[in-house]
């Protein structure tokens, strides 16, 4: 499970995040939180642009 | 599609059993090289036969580029469910929905075993569950409640609006004295280990 990042031309970031998820959590709710906080931190620390954060929930663990 | 797939699989077990039976009718002599030569001249020489010969020739063809594009089409289908939130899109892996249904198996303590297959249609979601009953339980009562709560939890949990369609197969009934006698049984087959005592206090 690796982070994919690619950059363009414009400077503008596209990012696939593989998550596993706590069984009992609400996946949509989760992976908003998620590209929240992702693109909140990224913005903050490298003034890119943010196109897309994709999320890949890959399985459901036992929290 | 299952019933082309079938058919498929059928037509090439037909035809390879008669590839077989050529062979094995060759290895023991009863088919000589002259014969094949008699038949593949005759052929040659009678405009229907080669007629017949090439439109089975394109039919092969047909059938196999079809069933191969079936075979594909079904190993290429659809693994995620998906939808687009405002920072961009998530996927959900089919088997992330299929651990989520396993653990359900913890719930319902009549159930010993469940295996789920998860898949997304145009439909909706489609859940096949095999499971695995203690003979205590009411089945009727149990699937239904099964039922219901895979359904709910699912929709709980990917928080989508999508039909879900639970079905469920009980593949095994087993009753508590199976149980205790398979554990009996391991129990007598693990070997005991020599000298594992040995500088025990």
């Amino acid at each position: 499970m690796a982070i994919k990042v690619d950059i363009d031309k414009n400077d503008e970031i596209r990012l696939e995040v593989p998550l596993v998820i706590k069984y009992g959590f609400n996946i949509p709710d989760i992976a908003n939180k998620a590209q929240e906080n992702i693109r909140n931190s990224l913005e903050k620390m490298t003034n890119l642009s943010i196109k897309y954060i994709n999320i890949n929930i890959q399985s459901i663990e036992r929290g | 599609m299952r019933i082309f797939t079938v058919l498929g699989i059928l037509f090439y077990a037909v035809v390879l059993i008669l590839i077989g039976i050529i062979l094995i009718i060759f290895s023991i002599n009863l088919l000589q090289p002259q014969d094949i030569n008699n038949l593949l001249a005759y052929i040659q020489n009678n405009i229907n036969s080669r007629i017949i010969v090439g439109l089975s020739g394109l039919l092969l063809i047909v059938v196999s580029f079809s069933f191969a594009q079936l075979i594909l089409g079904r190993f290429q289908r659809e693994k995620t469910i998906a939808f687009t939130t405002s920072s961009g899109e998530v996927t959900i892996a089919l088997s992330a929905v299929e651990d989520l249904i396993r653990r359900l198996a913890g719930i319902i303590p009549e159930i010993k075993e469940l295996r789920p297959d998860v898949v997304a249609t145009k439909k909706g979601i489609v859940v096949d569950i095999r499971v695995v009953l203690r003979s205590e339980a009411n089945i009727p009562d149990l699937t239904s409640r099964l039922q219901e709560i895979t359904r709910s939890k699912i929709q709980e949990i990917l928080g989508l609006e999508e039909q879900i369609i639970v079905r469920i197969h009980v593949v095994k009934i087993i009753s508590a004295q199976d149980t205790e006698r398979k554990r009996k049984e391991i129990e007598k087959e693990e070997p005991t280990i020599p000298f594992s005592g040995y500088g025990k206090i």
